[in-house]
């Protein structure tokens, strides 16, 4: 999180139109000139949404150089389900669905090589120096990091606690801004599970936040 | 609105995604209820912190980088184009169609100009080496000696003699990449070969 770019182009559903925005526009006429074979518009795509996704993945990861090998491929499989890809829904939330997929792919791939190996799982999250990096990135600016360094290390920590599905829709939903519908598309589920798994999430969440702080 | 909305209508309020005359009805029937109201002000305050402390975009690292490696994936994968790019129907003119005449007739050609180039072209070897001469060969460096040994099958081997020997201490590893059998797993199976690890 040490290179926050929020990107002024991307709105969420909280105060918009889902899907009938000007950068849902701007997406459909960039997936219209890709779906030809134009690289230089799935570059557009890649460049206007890479940000999202990478922050999606890296939150459910919890890691910096797996989210950035994941993020790539998810780009890579939609360039490759492309022609696929119709505009009943927003491009953002297709690519949601297939980075959902993709985490998913990798935790179990992790799970599976885990076995009879050395787990990095048995060190305890909070004896990792937080400000640790495996891959380089730009320094966050001063004030954002007084203001926002400790708060943030703190939610993390309690979302990491959080089971993969619980975490996933916090993240989809009150960081991302997905719309409950649009969540339920990425993670194949009904509206009712995601609201479901959300009050139980925003429950445990706080929960964690308010032990956190009480210890202080 | 005199009912109480539904658990989902409830819901979509309280996370503001209601519109319309939803969003009416219900607003007319939490004004009475302050705790409904706090609830939803709860609601914002929450998403507000956490969106504030945990950011829904970042760019990731070497975003150019990013960028270029994923194009690289694609121009390497067996999927260079997507599907309806691959599948698009372009017009052939009917002189070029594989179904009509002049693909067997240019195929025949071919065959024909292929068999007459090669039944009149000669030797390849140089004159002096058909003829049995030894080649001139060169050494880098004075006071090593170069003999061309000519087996029947005309080929030969090169012997140096005067070369000083290589000291034990040369460290080859400085000069030669060995792959180690887990790069060329990672590399293999999952395309991963960034060096940002």
């Amino acid at each position: 999180m040490n290179n926050e770019r929020p990107d002024p182009s991307k709105t969420t559903p909280d105060n918009t139109d889902a899907g009938g925005d000007d950068d849902s526009k701007d997406d459909f006429r960039l997936v219209a000139l890709a779906q030809q074979g134009d690289m230089r518009a799935y570059d557009a795509l890649v460049t206007r949404h890479r940000g999202r996704i990478f922050a999606m993945i890296r939150n459910m990861t919890h890691n910096e150089a797996d989210a950035w090998d994941i993020s790539q491929d998810v780009f890579v499989k939609a360039w490759q389900a492309l022609p696929k890809f119709q505009a009943k829904a927003r491009f953002s939330t297709w690519l949601y669905r297939i980075a959902h997929n993709a985490v998913y792919d990798w935790s179990r791939k992790r799970r599976i090589e885990s076995v009879g190996e050395l787990n990095d799982e048995i060190f305890e999250r909070d004896r990792i120096d937080p400000a640790a990096t495996t891959t380089p990135s730009a320094s966050e600016a001063p004030d954002a990091a007084l203001g926002h360094g400790e708060l943030r290390i703190k939610i993390e920590k309690a979302l990491a606690k959080l089971s993969p599905d619980h975490r996933e829709v916090v993240i989809l939903k009150d960081v991302q801004g997905l719309a409950y519908k649009e969540i339920a598309e990425v993670m194949e589920c009904t509206l009712g599970t995601v609201m479901s798994r959300l009050f139980y999430a925003r429950q445990k969440l706080q929960t964690l936040l308010k032990d956190e702080y009480d210890a202080r | 609105m005199n009912t109480t909305p539904d658990e989902t209508t409830l819901a979509l309020w309280l996370d503001d995604e209601l519109t319309g005359a939803d969003l009416a009805a219900v607003d007319a029937w939490a004004a009475g209820r302050p705790d409904q109201l706090e609830a939803r002000e709860e609601n914002r305050r929450y998403k507000a912190a956490l969106r504030a402390a945990v950011p829904a975009s970042v760019e990731p690292p070497s975003p150019e980088f990013f960028n270029a490696r994923i194009a690289r994936m694609i121009e390497t994968s067996a999927d260079a184009a997507p599907a309806a790019a691959r599948e698009r129907t372009v017009e052939v003119p009917v002189w070029l169609s594989p179904r009509s005449w002049f693909m067997p007739a240019a195929a025949a050609a071919g065959m024909l100009l292929a068999f007459w180039i090669g039944s009149n072209t000669g030797d390849p070897r140089t004159p002096a080496m058909q003829a049995g001469a030894q080649p001139d060969v060169y050494v880098p460096e004075s006071g090593v000696n170069a003999e061309w040994l000519a087996a029947e099958d005309k080929s030969g081997v090169i012997v140096l003699t005067g070369v000083s020997a290589i000291p034990d201490t040369t460290d080859f590893s400085q000069t030669v990449y060995l792959p180690m059998p887990r790069e060329i797993d990672r590399t293999a199976g999952q395309g991963r070969d960034s060096g940002i690890r």
